[in-house]
């Protein structure tokens, strides 16, 4: 891994010392036929109590992107592109180099266009750039629209989209996305992390070791309204995937193991607005994700076997073979941004996220085998505020400082937030986060 | 009571201000002499430098850039409708995602006017006073 860093980190550097002052922001890019742009960020992290997605109770600087990429016009209508990328997020990313999007982009006219390849998902305001720190205020988009553990499988789709920006004289414009494929990840990302913690509730460990991609589908309609800086957008996404591994039993079932596999599909759609008003941007999204999580493999025949007994209505379920569970999350944030000067930003956002839209107030934490396995009843939701400063030291260098008021603990991964396989976790938590990023 | 808030606007002001003194009066839309418009209208000089134009009628490309002047605010806050950050925001989303290539920036008037001038299908802004003979003066509507 740490290799594969250093190899991040050589080629960036490669390519930094021949073109950063050539093709810098705000310099003449004419007459390159490729250009080259990139970007590098090392942060750190420290709460209380609960752990981020990292072991940031004890503090943790494993929070860094890397990505460059290269683009050229081959003709006047078609463009191509792609931007290499590695993360690390403490229990997300390895630091190894992957290719965030490469694409050809056929813009026939400028109300269609068609683009091939690896493309970023439009999903809410910021998806596109979710990774790219210097182009927002935040150093943590809010969770309850922009779900870290779910990074991964929405942040790119392998396929074709169209693509298109309407003009309507007085209204404004109408941009839009329609884009088919499926998406890939690795088999240690979020999304895989979060089954993982989920099965546990089932009295299992399942360490999953191959994906199969099903199909996925994005679109998105963006609104650029008359009145100069307002926009209005409406995305979704339907995403299905399958994630197979073997599990073992835990605790009574300890003697059961065998194959099992995770059928999950989500559908996500998100409304938005910003308005930027010279200095000043107001924003506010609300999201809801419906998913289907359908369990197999296996273990079930061994867990019947050892069992012998009822023990939950969940495991009866489980334990007949088929697990059907079936959820709906919210998520809705507001958020403020104010720029002083040159160097100098302000934001600040508070965000509600929902785990499951019909237990709000986590009643069903109550019950035996969540409680057992140590849930409470504020593992239901998570409310952040969050407070950020932005410095733009130079035209290259960003710095930020942010803290967060948690009140809550959905999201969170499970597995680092237990004590002897037991959830853990506190209501009230603080977060702070240090970032700085050089990009060219 | 009314002058120390003057004198705390004054001060903060000067700690936080970047003040631009450019009017729009005092920019000049300019294009390549192969551009048959003569003139355009405030929305599609807007759609030409968010990418949202990338066509003249009769189909030839659309060409833009910018200069790295005090032009650049007024410009962005008059016709683009958002401050020359946020607008250098948007560009830069363009190019992170793979959808846009960032526009060629320059210096000083001479530099635009030269980029315009050898290049078919472009459009610039200098100032008023810089001399324009090589490219055609756009009026705007």
């Amino acid at each position: 891994m740490k290799k594969c860093i250093r190899f991040a980190l050589m080629l960036f550097i490669i390519f930094t010392s021949s073109a950063a002052s050539a093709v810098e922001f705000g310099d003449i890019s004419a007459g390159n036929d490729v250009d080259i742009h990139g970007f590098i960020s090392q942060g750190y992290m420290k709460s209380t109590h609960n752990n981020f997605f990292a072991e940031t109770v004890d503090g943790t600087s494993e929070f860094s992107e890397v990505g460059f990429n290269l683009g050229t016009d081959v003709s006047d209508n078609l463009h191509l592109g792609i931007q290499f990328f590695a993360r690390k997020l403490g229990e997300f990313g390895k630091g190894e180099i992957e290719i965030d999007w490469a694409y050809g982009d056929y813009r026939w006219k400028d109300w269609l266009g068609v683009r091939a390849g690896k493309m970023k998902m439009p999903h809410g305001l910021h998806n596109a750039t979710r990774d790219i720190d210097f182009l927002r205020t935040n150093i943590f988009l809010p969770q309850s629209v922009y779900n870290e553990a779910w990074r991964d499988t929405v942040a790119a789709m392998q396929g074709g989209e169209l693509y298109g920006d309407i003009y309507l004289g007085g209204a404004g414009s109408i941009s839009y996305q329609f884009q088919g494929g499926n998406s890939e990840f690795p088999v240690d990302s979020g999304v895989a992390t979060t089954t993982e913690d989920q099965t546990r509730l089932a009295y299992l460990n399942f360490e999953a070791d191959d994906y199969f991609p099903d199909y996925s589908a994005a679109t998105g309609i963006v609104w650029t309204t008359p009145v100069d800086g307002l926009r209005l957008s409406l995305t979704g996404w339907l995403v299905s995937f399958t994630l197979k591994g073997t599990a073992t039993g835990r605790l009574p079932f300890q003697e059961m193991n065998g194959g099992f596999e995770m059928d999950t599909r989500s559908a996500e759609w998100t409304g938005s607005f910003e308005y930027a008003l010279g200095n000043l941007t107001i924003a506010g999204e609300y999201s809801r994700n419906n998913y289907d999580f359908r369990a197999g493999g296996d273990v079930f025949d061994n867990m019947q076997a050892s069992s012998g007994q009822s023990y939950s209505p969940t495991l009866n379920a489980i334990a007949a073979g088929i697990s059907h569970v079936e959820l709906e999350t919210e998520g809705y944030y507001g958020s403020l941004a104010y720029r002083f000067t040159d160097w100098l930003e302000v934001g600040t956002y508070y965000s509600v996220y929902y785990a499951d839209r019909d237990d709000k107030d986590g009643k069903e934490n109550e019950e035996s085998v969540r409680k057992e396995a140590g849930y409470k009843d504020h593992d239901a939701w998570l409310k952040d505020l969050c407070l950020s400063l932005r410095f733009d030291l130079s035209p290259n260098w960003v710095l930020k400082l942010e803290g967060h008021k948690m009140d809550g603990a959905a999201i969170l991964m499970k597995q680092i937030n237990s004590v002897n396989d037991i959830l853990d976790t506190e209501k009230d938590w603080y977060l702070g986060a240090a970032k700085v990023t050089f990009s060219f | 009571m009314k002058k120390s808030f003057v004198c705390f606007s004054l001060a903060f002001a000067l700690f936080f201000g970047s003040a631009s003194f450019v009017l729009a009066a005092d920019i000049l839309v300019i294009a390549n002499k192969g551009v048959s418009a003569s003139s355009l209208s405030k929305d599609e000089l807007k759609r030409i430098y968010l990418g949202k134009l990338s066509r003249w009628e009769n189909g030839d490309k659309v060409n833009f850039c910018l200069v790295k002047t005090d032009l650049l605010e007024t410009f962005c806050q008059e016709y683009v409708g958002q401050s020359s950050m946020n607008y250098l925001k948007h560009w830069k989303k363009l190019v992170f995602t793979g959808k846009g290539s960032m526009p060629p920036f320059y210096d000083k008037d001479e530099d635009v006017i030269q980029f315009v001038a050898e290049t078919k299908g472009a459009v610039g802004f200098v100032s008023s006073g810089a001399n324009t003979d090589s490219v055609k003066v756009m009026s705007i509507d």
